[in-house]
Parts: C-alpha cells; sequence; structure tokens
C-alpha cells in the first residue's frame, strides 16, 4: 500500500515536471505553429543558472525568477533574430532550432565543461504524508508546477491577452488584419516559452545533474507530451503530460525506464491512428 | 535517363581512380563518408522529393548495421548476402514507421517529432539490450566483408564500398529520374491535388519511405564493415543532426547537392576537428542555423539559381494523343447525390440537398456566397464526406470513398484557386494527370517517359498556348494560364465527368466567353459531362444547357437560364440585382 502511494506521488511529481517543460513547447507551437528543438537546451541553460546563483552563494529559490529572466531575453533575442524569418515554414523552423540546440549545448560545455554539477537542495528532508516520507522538494515542485500551469491557462482563458492568443490561434491573417500586432504577440510567446523553460530547469536543476547534455533527457517526453496533447488546445499540454506521466510511471514501476519510454512512444502512436486527419496538403 | 546514368558510371569510375591512387588512409575516409552520402540521399529522397521530413532515418541505418554487424560476427562467410539482409531489414523498418505514422496524415512537423522521438528511444534500447546489442559500448571487432574464400583487405573493402555507394546514388538518381520522381514532387508540391488526380497518396508516401529506408539499410551494413563497430549512438541526436545538416546545406531535391555536402562536411571535420576540437561541433550548429536562414535551399540549387538555371531542369515530354471519347456515353445517368447533409460544427452547411444529372450536359450550379456550392462540389469528388446521403457517380455508388478512389473512378475537379504543381513544366504536370489513371508506384519507375493524353486536353493545351511552353515551369505561369493548365490536368487522367470550380474566376469578361466557347466545344466533341460553379451570368449564359441554384444549403431552383433568372425565388434571394 505504502509503495503504491510513493509511486503514486512519484507520478505526480513526474507529472510536474513534464506539465511545466511541456508548457512552454505547447504555448510556442500553439500560437506561432513553431516547434523548438532546443527547449531541452533552455531548460538545460534553466538549470545552469540555479548552479551559478549557488556557486556565488546566493540563495536557491532566487534561482527561479532569474532564470526566467535570463531566458525570456535569450528568447526574445532569438525570435527577433531567427525565428521571425522563418516562423511560416513549419520545416524550415525545426530544422533551426535543431541547428540552435547544437550551438546551445556546445556553448555550455565550452563555458561549464563536460562536467556534471550538482545543486543542492534548498529544502532537504522528506515530509511524512499519507502514511509515506517523501521528499519535502518533489511536494514543493508539483505545487509550484500546478499554480504556474493554473496561471498560464487562466491568463489564455480569462485575459484580454489569452482573447487575442486564440485570435491568432484560430486565423492568424484575420486577426493581422484586425489590428492585432501578430508580431509582438509572436515575440511574448516564445520569450514566454523560453522563460518557463528556464523556470523548470532551475526548478529541477536540485533534483540531478547540471550538464551541457541535460536538455536531451526532456526532449523526447516533451514532444510526446504535445503529440498525445494536441497542438491549438493549451489544456491539451496538461491532458498530454498527465497521461504520459502516468504511462511512463506505470511501466517504470513493473519494468523500467526504457519500457517506460517505448510505451509513451506507442501511446503518442496510438493517439495519432485516432486523431481527425489534417486534410491533405494542410500546414500545422 | 541518359544523364543520372553517364554522370553515375563516371562517378563509379572516379571513385574506384580515387580509391586506388588515394593511398589507404584517404580511400578510407572516402569509403566512410560515401556510405553517409548514401545514407544522406536515402534522406534526400524521402524530405527532398517526396516532402516527408524524416528526422529519423538513422532508424533503418542503426537497425541494419546492427543486424549486418551480428551477420558477420555470426557467419563471416555470408558478409556479401548480409548487405542485402540489411538492406530489407531497413526497407521493413521504414514500412513499419511509415504505416504507423502516415495512415492519418500528421502535419510534417509532427512526422519530424516522432521519427526523432524514435530513434532517440532506439539509442535507449540500444544500451540496455546488452544480449543482443553489445550495450553501450556497442559491438566491436566486427569481420571486413569475406568473399571468393577469404576475408579482404582494408584497401579491397574500401574500394568496393565507394564503388558500391556511387552504383546505389546513381540508382537513387534514375529513380527520380523516370515517371515516380515527378510524381514523387507532385505529392510535396501539392498534395490535395495529387488525390484528386487519382493517387493514393498516403499509400506512396509509404512506398517512398520503404524504399528509402531500404537505401538507407544498406548505407548501414557498408558503414559498419567500415567502421569495423557499432554503438547505440548511431541512433543518437548527433549523427540525426548531421545528416540532415549534410543534406540540407548541400541542396534537398537534387542527388548531387547531398553528397557533396556530406562529402564536404565531413572532409572539414576531419581536417578540423584536430586543430580545432572545441569549436568545431559549435561551428556545425552555427553553419545549420545560417544554412536554415539564409540558403534553406541549399548550395547547389543556390549557385544553380545564381548562374541563371533552375535546380532542376524542367523537362518537357512527348503527349500523344488517346482515343477521342472519354465520356460516360449519353443517355446514361452520370450522378445521383441524395439526401445530402454536411455540418461544420454547428453550422449546417448542406440540408437534404438532391442533385441528380441524367445525361451527359453542361450544367452551372449557382448561389450566393454561403450557398454550400463548393462544399457540395467537394462531397461530388470524395474532398470531404457527408454525414447524411448517398453519392453515386457514373452508376457506382461511390458513398465514402476517397478523394483518389473517385477520382480513379472517372471524376476529375478543378479547384477553386488553381492548383498546379509548381515545381514541374507544363508537359509534366499533364503527363502527371495522365499517369494517374494507373499509379502504382513499380508501373511509374519503369513507365516510359511519355504520356498518353486524351484528345480533350491536348485541345485545351493547343487552344490555349501552353502546348508551345510545354517545357517551362508551371510555377511561373500567369493565374490564368494556371487555370487552364488545371482544366486540362482535370482531363488529363481517367476523366468521364469533369467538376470546376469558379474556372472564370479572375478572367477578363472577354476571356470568360472564350473559355465558355472552348468548354461548350469540348463538351459537344467529346460528350464530356460537365458540372461548373460560378458566378459570372454572362458566362452561364454562354455556356450552360442547366442551371441549379443553391441558397443556403438547400436547391432552390431548377432549370434553362431563363427559367432560373426569371424564378421569383431567385431573384428574390439574388436581390434582383444581376437583371
Amino acid at each position: 500500500m505504502d509503495a503504491l502511494t510513493l509511486e503514486l506521488l512519484n507520478g505526480v511529481s513526474l507529472f510536474a515536471i513534464l506539465a511545466i517543460v511541456a508548457l512552454g513547447l505547447g504555448i510556442v507551437f500553439g500560437l506561432m505553429g513553431v516547434i523548438n528543438l532546443a527547449h531541452g537546451e533552455f531548460v538545460m541553460l534553466g538549470a545552469y543558472v540555479a548552479y551559478v546563483v549557488h556557486t556565488v552563494g546566493l540563495n536557491h529559490w532566487l534561482s527561479v525568477p532569474l532564470a526566467a529572466v535570463v531566458l525570456f531575453v535569450l528568447g526574445v533575442v532569438i525570435e527577433v533574430g531567427l525565428i521571425r524569418r522563418i516562423h511560416r515554414q513549419p520545416e524550415l523552423t525545426i530544422l533551426a532550432t535543431f541547428g540552435l540546440s547544437v550551438c546551445l549545448r556546445q556553448i555550455a560545455e565550452l563555458v561549464f565543461s563536460k562536467d556534471f554539477q550538482s545543486v543542492p537542495n534548498p529544502v532537504p528532508g522528506a515530509t511524512r504524508a499519507f502514511g509515506v516520507l517523501f521528499p519535502t522538494y518533489r511536494y514543493l515542485l508539483i505545487a509550484i508546477a500546478a499554480v504556474i500551469v493554473a496561471a498560464t491557462l487562466l491568463a489564455f482563458t480569462r485575459s484580454r491577452f489569452g482573447l487575442v492568443v486564440r485570435a491568432i490561434v484560430a486565423d492568424r491573417d484575420l486577426a493581422e488584419s484586425a489590428g492585432i500586432r501578430t508580431g509582438m504577440t509572436n515575440l511574448c510567446a516564445f520569450g514566454v516559452g523560453a522563460a518557463t523553460a528556464g523556470i523548470a530547469g532551475a526548478l529541477v536543476a536540485p533534483l540531478g545533474a547540471v550538464e551541457p547534455q541535460a536538455g536531451l533527457a526532456y526532449l523526447p517526453g516533451a514532444f510526446l507530451v504535445v503529440i498525445v496533447g494536441g497542438y491549438n488546445r493549451l489544456w491539451g499540454v496538461a491532458v498530454g503530460a498527465l497521461a504520459v506521466a502516468a504511462v511512463q510511471t506505470g511501466v517504470i514501476h513493473f519494468y523500467d525506464a526504457v519500457w517506460a519510454q517505448i510505451a509513451s512512444l506507442a501511446l503518442a502512436v496510438l493517439v495519432l491512428q485516432f486523431r481527425r486527419p489534417t486534410p491533405a496538403g494542410a500546414v500545422a | 535517363m541518359k544523364r543520372p546514368l553517364s554522370y553515375g558510371a563516371t562517378a563509379a569510375v572516379a571513385a574506384a581512380v580515387a580509391s586506388v591512387t588515394l593511398g589507404d588512409f584517404r580511400a578510407g575516409q572516402l569509403s566512410l563518408f560515401l556510405s553517409l552520402a548514401v545514407l544522406a540521399v536515402s534522406l534526400d529522397l524521402v524530405w527532398g522529393y517526396a516532402g516527408i521530413l524524416s528526422l529519423g532515418q538513422l532508424l533503418p541505418f542503426g537497425i541494419a548495421a546492427y543486424t549486418t554487424a551480428r551477420m558477420a560476427a555470426a557467419a563471416p562467410a555470408l558478409t556479401l548476402p548480409a548487405l542485402l539482409v540489411g538492406t530489407l531489414v531497413g526497407a521493413t523498418v521504414a514500412a513499419g514507421v511509415g504505416i504507423a505514422a502516415f495512415r492519418r496524415r500528421p502535419t510534417p512537423v509532427v512526422i519530424g517529432l516522432l521519427t526523432l522521438v524514435l530513434s532517440l528511444t532506439l539509442e535507449q534500447v540500444a544500451e540496455q539490450w546488452r544480449d543482443v546489442t553489445g550495450g553501450f559500448n556497442g559491438l566491436t571487432d566486427i569481420p571486413r566483408i569475406t568473399a571468393f574464400g577469404s576475408e579482404w583487405s582494408d584497401s579491397a573493402q574500401d574500394l568496393f564500398i565507394s564503388v558500391v555507394a556511387v552504383l546505389v546514388i546513381t540508382c537513387v538518381g534514375l529513380l527520380v529520374s523516370r515517371p515516380i520522381g515527378a510524381v514523387l514532387i507532385g505529392i510535396r508540391d501539392n498534395e490535395r491535388r495529387m488525390e484528386a488526380l487519382g493517387y493514393d497518396t498516403v499509400a506512396l508516401k509509404v512506398w517512398v519511405f520503404t524504399v528509402g529506408g531500404a537505401v538507407a539499410g544498406l548505407a548501414g551494413a557498408l558503414y559498419v564493415h567500415r567502421t569495423g563497430f557499432v554503438s547505440p549512438q548511431i541512433f543518437g541526436f548527433a549523427l540525426a543532426t548531421n545528416v540532415v545538416l549534410w543534406t540540407l546545406v548541400g541542396g534537398r531535391g537534387t542527388i548531387i547537392g547531398p553528397v557533396i555536402g556530406t562529402l564536404a562536411i565531413n572532409f572539414a571535420t576531419a581536417t578540423l576537428a584536430d586543430v580545432w576540437l572545441q569549436y568545431w561541433t559549435l561551428a556545425t550548429g552555427v553553419i545549420f542555423v545560417a544554412a536554415v536562414a539564409l540558403v534553406p535551399e541549399g548550395l547547389v540549387p543556390s549557385l544553380l539559381r545564381m548562374a541563371g538555371r533552375p535546380p532542376r531542369r524542367s523537362r518537357d515530354l512527348p503527349l500523344s494523343a488517346t482515343a477521342p471519347t472519354i465520356a460516360a456515353g449519353s443517355g446514361s445517368a452520370v450522378f445521383e447525390a441524395t439526401g445530402v447533409d454536411k455540418t461544420f460544427g454547428f453550422f449546417k452547411v448542406l440540408d437534404n440537398v438532391t442533385l441528380t444529372m441524367d445525361e451527359p450536359e453542361l450544367r452551372c450550379l449557382i448561389g450566393p456566397n454561403g450557398a454550400g456550392k463548393s462544399t457540395l462540389l467537394d462531397i461530388l469528388c470524395g474532398q470531404q464526406d457527408c454525414q447524411n446521403g448517398s453519392i453515386t457517380m457514373l452508376r457506382r455508388d461511390c458513398t465514402g470513398l476517397k478523394a483518389w478512389e473517385f477520382a480513379r473512378h472517372g471524376v476529375s475537379r478543378k479547384f477553386q484557386s488553381p492548383q498546379v504543381i509548381g515545381s514541374l513544366s507544363v508537359a509534366e504536370n499533364i503527363a502527371v494527370a495522365a499517369w494517374g489513371a494507373d499509379p502504382s508506384p513499380w508501373r511509374l519507375t519503369f513507365a516510359a517517359w511519355e504520356a498518353p493524353v486524351p484528345q480533350a486536353s491536348l485541345r485545351i493545351l493547343e487552344r490555349t498556348g501552353l502546348d508551345a511552353r510545354a517545357g517551362s515551369g508551371a510555377g511561373g505561369l500567369s493565374h490564368g494560364d494556371k487555370q487552364w493548365l488545371e482544366i486540362a490536368m482535370a482531363m488529363a487522367g481517367h476523366c468521364r465527368v469533369l467538376l470546376l470550380d469558379e474556372p472564370t474566376a479572375g478572367m477578363t469578361a472577354a476571356e470568360s466567353l472564350a473559355a465558355a466557347e472552348l468548354l461548350r466545344e469540348v463538351h459537344t466533341d467529346y460528350g464530356l459531362p460537365v458540372l461548373i460553379v460560378e458566378h459570372d451570368m454572362a458566362f452561364i449564359r454562354a455556356v450552360a444547357d442547366r442551371v441549379t441554384v443553391l441558397a443556403r444549403g438547400s436547391l432552390l431552383a431548377d432549370g434553362t437560364v431563363a427559367e432560373v433568372e426569371n424564378a421569383p425565388e431567385v431573384v428574390a434571394v439574388y436581390g434582383g440585382v444581376d437583371r
């Protein structure tokens, strides 16, 4: 019984991490039709922000807003310098961000070296709840992820900005001719997407090694979330993250991580078989 | 046909000479990079020609490499047959992926992601499945190719790999110079148009993905003999990035481009990586981003363009006339759509519409904007499904069939905005349409570079002057010429009933009347039944035997032009403006 509770809590914390990582990916994809293959590297850079904050001796929690700001600025620079030129061609954006991910990994390696760095857990210890001991930091992580995802969903469904965004998603050209500055909205979306990746990176930094390749680990999971959850609707990200996390945790419990990855891939393929077909020739 | 063959033969001889004269070290590099060039060309076939962005081309490559390695270790005498097994394994893997991925037409982005994630997952599987793959360190000490009783020397093997690689690349070059090559480009440029011409585009994509998988599989089998080891990184992100980079930089949609890209970048890497170790990977990333942002076409096509030549030479092609009759035959029912309902969300576009054509005639379908005309036309040719009702075309129940099945049954369609295949020449567009009547990929691989075209289609080309421009690119035609080209394409296949959506849009009044005359002529001479959606009343008066009026999703009136124009309900709907 306790083992099951623990597994469930593990599942929820995996869901929390997947949800924040995939959230940024989903915002950028849903709004701009751009798949950012460098998203994992944004997460990795967020983790390095936490590492730097630790090495200069500041409080870990400071790294969360700091990572958001740093990555927002980086996102804006990348949007202006690169994505803006090609964002209407989904294929080219995939390739460009593919190349970008190589650059970011390599820059991280040149600056910080290949070595694995660690960030100490700011809230060591465990909390006893539901009859089991579970790391307090992970409880906090779940709470923070819930707040971030809920706030984003609310912002996109309830605010004026959200209305503008949904108008663009529905019909970009029409929105543009209705006087919406879609360029500005793209800029915000890419910046915010990068910022949430940074937040995710800073938050997960104490849980594992901080290293240049760390972003790659998040990539498959986050993409499967986007494929499973669908696009166009932001809550699809939450549903997709839930499904992928459930499958992965369940399979890890009985087998291992590789089977978990295969199972979630199978889930994505299965979902594709039942998705309404896109009309021939349509673009994302 | 001649060009790829002679280029390929020359290149094979050059590779052999280079392999013998360059010395062991360079010859070894050449064979390694040429086997990678085969991989790049396999990506080019599926991506550059058929438009499927596959970031998982390492899947057939890597699995074939592992298979060949295991076979070489188990039965060293059978290394040559093992190369063929590797090819087959690659084809099987790719076929499986293609069937799972393409059926529901996901967007290119989803296919790219899915294939990438598949490849990355397989990297983990290869690390874990130690019994078969040797785990993280992979399989080492793979023997060289053994044949004629002995294991070959390094230099003999390098010579063999280089020559085989060039020959395989030549075969792909030959393939894309055949009719199937033009058809693949058609699918890349305009999948909807190809479906409306009778091509089962999903099946063709699976086919080309399978062929690409076979080529990648052979590349993997050659590669593993050359390197002598294989590890899980063969599925990894680094190689996946690189193969896309080589293809992109060289120029997809050409065969020579990816080969040059692969050789140039790899020789540069081999030379610079020693000096520049730290920065070279960063440089590849920067080259990648710069290539996408600045020369997305690739170097070879861009250079060709600068030299004033299109990257793919527009080719003329002999069009011969087939039997003059293409029609359903008079006195027989052409089509019958009964009780058709169609709803988009909450909006009912068609409400219990029944439209029949009892014998071949020129019928116009008119109605105010939003009446449901284009939707009805879509349903009559399978571009959209209807919720209720049945569709009988040319005496066969076609309800629920797909667009390409309608087309092969003889239902041809011209879209509202002209849909032609911009990268192909005028003659190739017509030929692709004509081949749609019997579009098996194997037949299209071996068929002659010519097309039998119904006389009606040829007559349209002659009368509009398009026949004089048969060799020029369709993408550069004016709007009006594209309209006519698409009408000629619609008539070029197995056309027994023609559906036209606003054929005169964008034409002047005089051009519209000429169009009406030409359509009447084709209808009279060949007995072709035609259904036209139109707004232009002058054109309709000139062309129509009969007019059907659709308003707000329901049938409003039906009769001769004069009858319909005077019907009070029609006048009410149009506000009497047009009289």
